[in-house]
């Protein structure tokens, strides 16, 4: 027969590993760079406040062109890039960053009905995307999957 | 006054005084317009600042709220707060017209949680009586804003004041009522629609089965009650809808369309019963063949070809040697989905053979 329950009789002090684990993984979020190329300004805004929020370090371009002398200048981890943009678009955002050599993934955003786009994305090498609209949530779980 | 000008306002030659009194009038009168101009183009900009301000005021205010669960519990000071202040904000045109537009784009672009927070934060500020106030009297194009704006966040209480629309003789408030309707209630809302009198646009049709993706499968009812409709369009888009949703309830009242007096009906009758696979029809079709002109035809000899069996064979053959191409391509497309090969004995005209051909390529490259 199994004992019952008894109350906790001293307290609880977390190990130092515990807490070296906890700002380990808090840092290597807040260490991660991302930009976010979005020429609607209320969605890019959503998205920076969202990302910042949770301790990313978040540089917004609102065109393609901006966006693309960001990627030259800056060492992103991740971009998050809408697809149809004035000057340049996500997709040739995406094949700059491959022409550069440049390891930051990509996750696009796409709105429906833009299927042939995105396998076209694909095949120039982005590594993830999502229809609009879309849950920010999602937007953060795909983000941590990609770059953690 | 000068003296000059008096001489020529009352000057006694009668030419003299009409015209001058006429440029004097035309001068007043192009200053007075100019001000006008000028104090419209004022207003006009200042509002456009203050359109300015207020956006970036509530975009920083409904992102944190959106994104900030814990900060804006729903229920707690800080969200009761902010409500409060966006009534106040609300009594303002220029502020509630920059709020709400706000909430319909975030809403729009954010599924999820931001979505729900956006429709309770709407709701609990009160916008919806200022819509329903438009719809009441506002100018059509208010009005039709509005009913999007109450299909949008979802007012279902405002049902009733929408369903005054959805007959109107105005195309624009007609459809954006009977979509806000569908929107507002869902599903059951398309009763409405066998009331109707007027025609349901095809464009208007696939708005509506495109937002019926936003339902569950389990809340969509039977649309067989679409087919008692008066109206041709209501009735062609239930059998739209029957077969989109591939349902199974009574077949039987869609084949007693297939003889309906306009065509559109018929076609989509035959449609849908091909799409739930009502084979027991298929005896029916060669009647049906012979009853119909050529523009039906070859839509009844595809359906032959997808619900029929060995039994039809002879009938497809016959028809092998008509000398219409749309009937023999149609006729061989069927007896081949049946599973026929062309004797080598063959009695059919070389162009006959040559359509046979083409048709095979088509469905066997």
């Amino acid at each position: 027969m199994a004992e019952p329950l008894k109350p906790a009789s001293v307290l609880y002090f977390p190990t130092l590993e515990a807490i070296v684990g906890y700002f380990a993984g808090k840092n290597k979020i807040m260490g991660k760079k991302i930009l976010v190329a979005e020429d609607e300004k209320m969605m890019l805004k959503a998205i920076a406040f969202k990302l910042q929020k949770e301790g990313y370090d978040i540089t917004t371009a609102d065109d393609g062109r901006q966006a693309m002398e960001l990627l030259r200048s800056g060492d992103f981890d991740l971009m998050v890039s809408d697809i149809m943009m004035p000057f340049a678009s996500g997709m040739e955002l995406v094949t700059e960053i491959k022409q550069l050599g440049l390891k930051t993934k990509t996750l696009l955003l796409s709105a429906l009905g833009q299927e042939n786009t995105v396998l076209k994305a694909f095949s120039l090498g982005a590594d993830d995307y999502m229809t609009k609209p879309f849950s920010p949530n999602e937007l953060l779980v795909r983000i941590k999957k990609l770059i953690g | 006054m000068k003296e000059w000008l008096l001489g020529y306002l009352f000057n006694e030659y009668p030419p003299i005084w009409i015209s001058s009194w006429g440029i004097l009038c035309l001068l007043t009168g192009s200053v007075v317009i100019l001000l006008v101009i000028l104090r419209s183009r004022l207003i006009k900009t200042r509002k456009i600042q203050l359109q300015e301000k207020f956006r970036e005021e509530y975009e920083a205010l409904l992102t944190e709220f959106v994104f900030d669960e814990e900060e804006y519990e729903v229920g707690e000071e800080k969200y009761n707060a902010l409500v409060f202040r966006l009534q106040r904000a609300a009594k303002n045109d220029i502020r509630r017209e920059v709020l709400v537009a706000t909430i319909l784009f975030l809403h729009h672009d954010f599924k999820g949680a931001p979505e729900k927070r956006l429709v309770r934060l709407y709701q609990d500020v009160g916008l919806e009586k200022y819509a329903f106030r438009a719809i009441r009297y506002g100018s059509w194009y208010e009005k039709a804003f509005e009913f999007t704006e109450l299909g949008q966040m979802q007012v279902n209480h405002g049902l009733p004041l929408v369903l005054n629309y959805i007959g109107h003789y105005s195309t624009v408030l007609r459809e954006e009522a009977q979509f806000a309707a569908v929107r507002m209630g869902g599903v059951k809302n398309l009763e409405y629609l066998s009331e109707l009198n007027r025609s349901v646009s095809d464009w208007q049709q696939t708005r509506i089965m495109q937002e019926l993706d936003q339902f569950p499968l389990e809340d969509i009812p039977s649309f067989y009650y679409l087919l008692d409709a008066k109206n041709d369009s209501i009735i062609v888009f239930g059998l739209k809808l029957i077969s989109k949703y591939r349902q199974l309830d009574n077949p039987d009242k869609m084949v007693g369309l297939l003889w309906h007096e306009n065509l559109d009906v018929g076609v989509a009758a035959l449609s849908a019963l091909v799409a739930i696979d009502h084979f027991p029809v298929a005896d029916d079709l060669p009647n049906l063949f012979y009853s119909h002109d050529e523009q039906f035809q070859p839509e009844v000899i595809r359906a032959i070809g997808l619900l029929g069996n060995d039994s039809h064979i002879p009938f497809l053959e016959e028809l092998l040697q008509r000398n219409d191409y749309d009937l023999v391509m149609a006729a061989t497309k069927a007896l081949i989905r049946l599973g026929y090969t062309l004797p080598a004995n063959t009695t059919l005209s070389s162009y006959n053979k040559e359509i046979y051909k083409h048709a095979r390529y088509e469905l066997i490259p």
